[in-house]
């Protein structure tokens, strides 16, 4: 698989989750690039300069949350069909439903631990970046 | 009346039902007596006749009278056996109506007549004239008619004394139905009067309910959002010193990592410790019942002032308070609305002013409109909904501002709570203006 030119943009407020995750992308593989975002307006307004092949965006976010930023990504022509992986602490039935109602690629629940966090971004970076590549 | 008049209903139709089973197993009796008299009548005719012309003694005395024809025995006999067992009929249906009287006489009679043909058959045989044979077998018959007419009347009477009885006790049962009929429209009548007189009362109790309904339905959406929320917000923590103690492990060797780790695992615990007490505050107030009382808001205000006198120091504030009216609330509960407002005021300063915090009230007819006032740094009208959702947050966890997103949303609980509404005004642009109102006090 090539993922040398792959970018994967993280939107996450969280600083010791979103240092965890890059750190997982990097066990994946050291080629990937990744960008962060600490809220949906900050994703926005990166996504305008960049494009990146993977976005991984928490939910809960202050001032633009993940629900809104999803919605505006996926209503863009130019961003739509970057896949976004929604990211929750919760299984909030409300969030999984709006997630995929507006176009989410998938809805994934943060794991405990470093451990599977590690497996879960490689089974998401696995699936999607091949999916993006495609 | 507290009675349900749908059970007193239910039991009346119950028992009119009963005693209208009761009427109809006694309506069969009645008829059954009826046809019991009839019985009566006729058997006792078919008797007669049985007995009389064209009976037995007319079919006697012809063989009396023409020996040599012994159709006319056999005619007796057969006659006698029927007159037989009509009386026993008749007897059993007198023994039956508990009526002493029998039929003796003429079941001897009929004896006699029966006996009597083989003693004309006999003479007959010796030669003897009818004349002479007819003297020797007279039988004195005029009791057994009477007998049968009075034992026809006084069984016909004991049927009529029965039937007179059960009419009685049918009448009776009806009057109980009546009876019963008339409480029923009585106690319905009364009732629907009970209702008019109780309809204000009623109306007044529904609206009681449906406010309390209200109120129920907004405290189990708080509780359900928040349940979510503080689940999330609790986890968050969970997970950072999860994940700060796997990589611990991997950076062992490198001892300013491990201090970072330490550092993050430390501060994931005070959060949660913050958390949990935030939790304890809003469960405590956000979700109370607010025991309304008549209040001085003024002195409610200069209280809380006081009370936050360190803080207000600290921060250097000039605050100031204006007049405001009597009005209902609960005044532990409008306490901590106020020492939140002014808490956010005193925390969101801006870095170039000196903090000034206004508390102002209008009033009209029905309602007081509070609204604190501050120079803060404001917050933008988009998020006008937002700031009052519980653990909602503007400001990033790592801000400068410390909290967990719980005051803003506990002052309009608790405003709401009250019948009240909180708004952000978002005309104001140079802080922040929070407005809230509460029922002014008749």
């Amino acid at each position: 698989m090539n993922t040398q030119s792959n970018t994967v943009m993280l939107v996450e407020d969280d600083d010791i989750d979103a240092i965890a995750l890059e750190k997982a992308i990097e066990l994946y593989s050291s080629d990937i690039k990744t960008m962060r975002a600490t809220e949906g307006e900050d994703a926005l307004r990166q996504l305008s300069r960049d494009r990146p092949d993977l976005i991984l965006m928490d939910i809960r976010m202050p001032r633009m949350d993940g629900r809104t930023a999803l919605n505006k990504i996926k209503s863009d022509e130019r961003l739509k069909s970057i896949p976004v992986v929604m990211m929750s602490t919760s299984e909030s039935d409300e969030d999984v439903h709006y997630c995929y109602q507006n176009y989410a690629n998938a809805y994934v629940v943060k794991p405990i631990g470093f451990d599977m966090s590690t497996k879960m971004v490689s089974n998401i970076l696995n699936f999607w970046l091949k999916t993006a590549i495609q | 009346m507290n009675i349900n008049w749908k059970y007193i209903a239910l039991i009346l139709m119950a028992l009119v039902a009963s005693e209208l089973f009761y009427l109809r197993s006694e309506g069969k009796r009645i008829e059954d007596l009826r046809m019991t008299t009839v019985d009566i009548y006729t058997t006792s005719i078919s008797l007669e006749q049985e007995l009389g012309f064209g009976g037995l003694i007319h079919n006697f005395k012809n063989y009396v009278l023409r020996p040599d024809e012994k159709q006319y025995a056999e005619l007796a006999r057969k006659n006698a056996s029927h007159a037989l067992n009509l009386i026993e009929k008749l007897e059993t249906i007198s023994a039956e109506m508990g009526n002493g009287v029998t039929l003796l006489q003429t079941r001897k009679i009929v004896d006699t007549y029966t006996n009597n043909l083989d003693v004309i058959t006999d003479l007959h045989t010796q030669g003897i004239a009818p004349f002479d044979i007819d003297k020797s077998v007279r039988v004195q018959d005029d009791f057994a008619l009477e007998e049968i007419d009075r034992f026809t009347s006084s069984t016909a009477n004991a049927v009529n004394n029965r039937l007179r009885k059960l009419e009685t006790a049918i009448k009776t049962q009806l009057q109980i139905i009546f009876g019963l009929l008339m409480f029923g429209v009585l106690y319905f009548c009364i009732t629907l009067n009970g209702t008019a007189t109780q309809s204000a009362k009623l109306s007044k109790s529904n609206s009681a309910l449906s406010d309390s309904n209200a109120s129920l339905s907004r405290s189990n959406l708080a509780l359900r959002q928040f349940a979510g929320i503080a689940s999330h917000d609790l986890k968050s923590p969970i997970r950072h010193i999860s994940l700060s103690s796997d990589m611990l492990k991997q950076d062992i060797d490198n001892p300013e990592k491990v201090s970072g780790h330490i550092n993050t695992i430390k501060q994931a615990a005070e959060r949660m410790h913050l958390l949990c007490s935030s939790l304890l505050e809003f469960t405590k107030s956000g979700f109370q019942k607010p025991e309304i009382s008549r209040l001085n808001a003024n002195a409610i205000i200069a209280d809380t002032i006081k009370e936050m006198a360190p803080e207000i120091k600290l921060k250097g504030a000039d605050i100031q308070q204006c007049s405001a009216p009597i009005i209902d609330a609960d005044p532990e509960l409008l306490k901590r609305v106020f020492h939140n407002l002014i808490a956010n005021s005193l925390k969101y300063t801006h870095d170039e002013r000196q903090p000034k915090i206004i508390i102002q009230c209008d009033t009209n007819a029905k309602t007081a409109t509070f609204s604190v006032t501050d120079n803060g740094i404001g917050i933008a009208p988009e998020y006008s909904e937002r700031i009052f959702e519980p653990m909602e947050r503007l400001h990033g966890k790592d801000s400068k501002y410390p909290g967990v997103g719980i005051g803003l949303s506990l002052v309009k609980s608790i405003v709401e709570s009250h019948g009240g509404l909180c708004w952000l005004d978002v005309k104001y642009s140079q802080g922040t203006r929070i407005c809230f109102t509460l029922p002014i006090s008749k």
